[in-house]
């Protein structure tokens, strides 16, 4: 079971990186105007409606790789926390240490969104075109849980310690 | 640093298993505690030690855990 997961958050960290270069390169290309899609879509519109579009590749250009990198951060220490727990040794002072930087690392990934979900209402706004958008409450209940959580195992593997010089 | 102080609670295993001409080894059965761990024991690496290990030890050596710890402030950090 541990090994599927393992297998699947990998999976998931390529995705990540995939996606998030397809992205990068794509909104580069808009902001660059290649071929004149982007002049072609925003062809009869104001000026307010442009610079909203502007900024809106602007800031989605400026948060997709830090946001790759959350994820990456975020998936690849999950994996050695699974790693660690499936050789059965979970209560280490490595996995508080991973445990808090996740928590970190949903942070980022949380205050991306809401950057993104602030131009993507200002563009919305601005061009009449839906951009898609609305607020998870789950990921920001998750960012206390992981650092309750990585208290929780400083903890365990002080405990841990003490049980091993135990006779 | 700390490991080169010696812990100011000295476990006096090995003099007693030699007074009484007893190898670790022969302990570790009568007792049902791992060599491993009665090794942690005699080399004063044990962070703590249950009651149940205190009264095995004390009833297969026949001594008082007086006789097991010594306690000397030389090795105290405090001191």
């Amino acid at each position: 079971m541990f090994s599927a997961i393992i297998t699947g958050l990998k999976l998931a960290n390529w995705l990540n990186w995939i996606v998030a270069i397809v992205l990068t390169g794509f909104f580069a290309l808009l902001l660059a105007d290649a071929g004149g899609v982007r002049a072609e879509i925003l062809a009869g519109r104001g000026e307010a409606s442009r610079e909203a579009t502007r900024l809106y590749l602007y800031t989605v250009l400026s948060i997709v790789p830090p946001t790759a990198i959350a994820v990456h951060m975020l998936l690849t220490r999950l994996v050695a926390l699974v790693r660690d727990a499936a050789a059965g040794m979970a209560f280490t002072t490595a996995n508080a240490v991973r445990l808090r930087m996740m928590g970190w690392a949903l942070l980022a990934i949380n205050i991306a969104d809401l950057v993104y979900g602030w131009v993507s209402i200002r563009a919305s706004e601005a061009s009449g075109e839906y951009f898609g958008w609305s607020l998870s409450l789950t990921g920001w209940v998750a960012v206390p849980l992981l650092f309750v959580l990585a208290h929780v195992f400083r903890e365990g593997a002080a405990m841990r310690q003490d049980l091993e010089g135990t006779v | 640093m700390a490991a080169t102080i010696p812990p100011p609670i000295e476990v006096r295993l090995d003099e007693l298993l030699r007074e009484r001409g007893m190898t670790l080894t022969e302990l570790s059965d009568r007792i049902g505690l791992t060599l491993a761990n009665l090794s942690i024991l005699k080399t004063g690496k044990a962070k703590a030690i249950r009651f149940t290990t205190l009264e095995a030890i004390c009833r297969e050596l026949d001594c008082q855990p007086g006789d097991l710890l010594q306690y000397s402030n030389q090795g105290d950090p405090e001191r």
